[in-house]
């Protein structure tokens, strides 16, 4: 029960350093990502400085007379939503990691292990290869993403209160099922049309951002972290086992469904809107959690706001390093991967067991 | 590889190089129309031996055919419709890959040649692995195959004993070698000489109308894909030549463009800064000019405002990449690029090579469904290619 024990310590907390204490931290995290996302909004390949940014912002709450239209619609219509989409994609994505690391108590998950992922990428690859438009490809990507957790369901619904293990078997096997029916996509699409789009959404881009995907992607990807945020107390408690968890009076099984499914809301939605961005939902909960400690009330919001910083910062260098655009799907897995290796070697003790 | 793009495995040296060399090859087969090149890779000559056939393909390997060849299967997509212009039918195209076939068959070609639809398209897969035993099957005289993407595509045909001609792709002299190699496995070197001093005399044509133009050169940027994610072509691209060509700059390939050559990925706000005069949307997607008209984030844009955004046409094979077509594109684009009357009237110029290519011409129609001329409708200048 050493876990128990330190979250009720760290919950405690008033001997914490400062830095660590809930309040504190969360507070600190929200002025990063805001703080972040004024940077973002001032620089970019298309000059505007930042006393420009402010008047175009100034300008547009007052209602005056628009500044120059180029540099006001390139803050406001290419650089905004953009900023937002990676905030909810971001932010999404690392609180479900945070919320499946706890349930599934195993420091190595990420989203993409509940097979959600690859059903949503199978369902956008198969708008792209069908030849339908953007609006259906996020809603196929959203309903395949939705397929793919329901098979999960079916296949360990027979098992006595769905051991953990067989969830995450099943949820590998049917993700391993959707990325095979990506790959026979791929063979089968147009090598000159469909095969490009399809590899450029798998990759994960925000390029494509507008207000109306702002818009498709706000209402999954807030409803579901808001869920798992409002489940906080019942992930502490998973977070124990199955056996502890009952022991205090909660059935594991109907609670861990409810984590998946709110996790399946945000992950499909991002999907959907950005393709597969990888290694954000497995990384970001690891560094919040090493800040913050593994108390889910504290460490499920800072998650959602750190994993937003962590987007926006790496969707911001994708589209300013260079004049050409960067697949963010490389950049998150080529920053995250060595910030990972980093982790653990310096963490080897706190990163997990008694963080 | 992309089509319409600057092989991906080549290093910047021997791009560079072979761009040297293609100006080279370029001046020759000006200089010297329907006389025989050097034997170099991508040329050709007819072996003394009564009526076999000998060419040096463009991996740079010998390939010897007892005679012109009469059953031709093609697997890189813009090598189908090249056959059929230099053979003037299909009667010698046994098979094509699967997305020629459909190209083929929704084209203008394919109202031209009905029986195109009989012709197989099982060769190949999507990533052009050939499937061998269907290609053997159609027991083919010569295969045409890309050269560039790896031995694994040509390698299990020459071991089922096929012989097979390896492709190159993207520049002018790529095409040259092409019409080259092609007219002599079919054994029509005339008809392949006859279109090479064409179109070379459209390129020095066009090249002297432009080069004469004084003022201001247009900003021309032209998006190889533009619903998911922007691509522009950079440098070493034919859509740059083309752009440069009909006295257009691309700012892309300019100072202040992107540093990496062929097809680029950028993001808007970069399209917003180069500020293109006109821009040019491929035929690799299905976007239109309304979809760029409609877009507010790009409402700014001086291509937008003067509404001089257009699809590029799409005839016997896309105008975009290199085809036997491009000396079209090069009057299309010109008018584009300099609006006014023109000293060559692009429906006469389609009508000429049309009937060189094909042996018939294109109905009204067929000529607006090839222009994209509803598409277009709303944009500037469009209304100079009216036909009626």
């Amino acid at each position: 029960m050493t876990a128990t024990q330190t979250v009720a310590t760290r919950a405690s907390g008033p001997d914490l350093p400062v830095l660590r204490r809930p309040a504190v931290a969360l507070a600190v995290a929200a002025l990063a990502l805001a703080a972040t996302g004024c940077v973002a909004l001032a620089v970019g390949r298309f000059p505007v400085s930042v006393g420009q940014v402010l008047e175009i912002l100034r300008s547009e709450v007052a209602g005056a007379a628009p500044a120059e239209q180029a540099a006001r619609d390139v803050v406001l219509l290419v650089r905004l939503p953009r900023i937002l989409l990676a905030v909810l994609v971001g932010g999404g994505l690392a609180v479900c990691g945070a919320a499946l690391q706890a349930v599934f108590r195993n420091p190595l998950v990420s989203p993409q292990i509940i097979g959600v992922s690859s059903g949503a990428s199978f369902g956008g690859a198969l708008a792209i290869v069908l030849g339908l438009g953007s609006a259906m490809l996020v809603g196929f990507a959203f309903a395949f993403g939705l397929v793919a957790i329901l098979v999960v369901y079916a296949v360990t619904r027979g098992s006595e209160g769905a051991p953990m293990l067989m969830v995450v078997l099943a949820g590998v096997v049917t993700g391993s099922f959707f990325s095979a029916l990506v790959s026979l996509l791929t063979y089968v699409a147009d090598p000159y049309d469909q095969l490009p789009a399809i590899v450029f959404w798998l990759l994960g881009s925000l390029a494509t951002a507008t207000f109306a995907k702002v818009g498709l992607a706000a209402l999954p990807v807030l409803a579901g972290s808001l869920l798992l945020v409002l489940l906080r107390w019942r992930i502490n408690v998973l977070s124990l086992g199955d056996d502890d968890a009952a022991a205090v009076g909660l059935r594991p099984a109907p609670a861990r469904w409810a984590v998946l499914g709110a996790v399946t809301l945000v992950v499909a939605g991002a999907v959907a809107v950005a393709g597969v961005v990888s290694w954000v939902g497995l990384v970001v909960p690891h560094i919040v959690r090493m800040w913050v400690g593994p108390d889910h009330r504290v460490l499920l919001p800072a998650s959602f706001l750190v994993g937003g910083v962590f987007l926006l910062v790496v969707d911001t260098v994708a589209r300013t390093l260079t004049s050409g655009e960067v697949p963010l799907g490389v950049l998150t897995a080529l920053i995250g991967a060595p910030v990972f290796f980093v982790l653990l070697r310096r963490n080897r003790q706190r990163l997990w067991d008694s963080a | 590889m992309t089509e319409g793009q600057v092989v991906p495995g080549a290093n910047t040296v021997s791009r560079r190089a072979a761009l040297v060399g293609a100006g080279a090859l370029g001046l020759a087969a000006l200089g010297g129309c329907g006389t025989t090149g050097p034997t170099s890779a991508g040329s050709s000559t007819r072996s003394r031996a009564a009526g076999s056939v000998a060419l040096v393909d463009q991996r740079g390997k010998r390939v010897t055919l007892p005679r012109p060849a009469t059953r031709v299967v093609t697997v890189p997509m813009p090598a189908a419709s090249l056959v059929v212009a230099i053979d003037g039918g299909v009667e010698h195209l046994v098979g094509m890959h699967q997305a020629s076939w459909t190209a083929m068959g929704d084209g203008v070609l394919g109202e031209f040649f009905p029986q195109a639809r009989d012709i197989a398209h099982d060769v190949a897969t999507a990533d052009f692995t050939p499937n061998v035993e269907s290609l053997v099957a159609l027991r083919p005289d010569v295969v045409a195959q890309w050269a560039d993407q790896g031995t694994g595509l040509i390698a299990p045909l020459e071991n089922a004993g096929l012989a097979v001609v390896g492709l190159r792709y993207g520049r002018q002299e790529d095409l040259d070698a092409w019409v080259t190699l092609f007219a002599t496995m079919l054994g029509r070197e005339e008809r392949g000489a006859q279109i090479r001093s064409t179109m070379a005399a459209s390129l020095a044509a066009v090249r002297a109308e432009h080069s004469a133009a004084t003022g201001p050169q247009p900003r021309v940027l032209y998006f190889n894909r533009f619903a998911e994610g922007l691509k522009v072509a950079a440098k070493g691209t034919y859509n740059d030549f083309c752009i440069r060509l009909v006295g257009g700059t691309n700012p892309a390939a300019d100072p202040g463009g992107v540093s990496a050559g062929g097809m680029v990925g950028v993001d808007v706000e970069q399209v917003v800064a180069w500020d293109p005069d006109i821009i040019l949307l491929g035929n690799f997607d299905g976007a239109l000019p309304e979809d760029v008209y409609g877009s507010p984030a790009w409402r700014s844009l001086s291509a937008v405002r003067s509404r001089r955004v257009y699809k590029v046409p799409l005839g016997g094979y896309r105008w975009d990449p290199p085809s036997h077509e491009s000396p079209l594109m090069w009057r299309w684009l010109g008018q584009v690029v300099n609006p006014g009357p023109a000293e060559v009237d692009l429906r006469a110029e389609v009508d000429r090579y049309y009937r060189l290519y094909y042996g018939r011409t294109p109905t009204a129609a067929q000529l607006r469904s090839i222009l994209w001329s509803q598409a277009n409708a709303a944009s500037a200048h469009y209304e100079q290619f009216d036909v009626s």
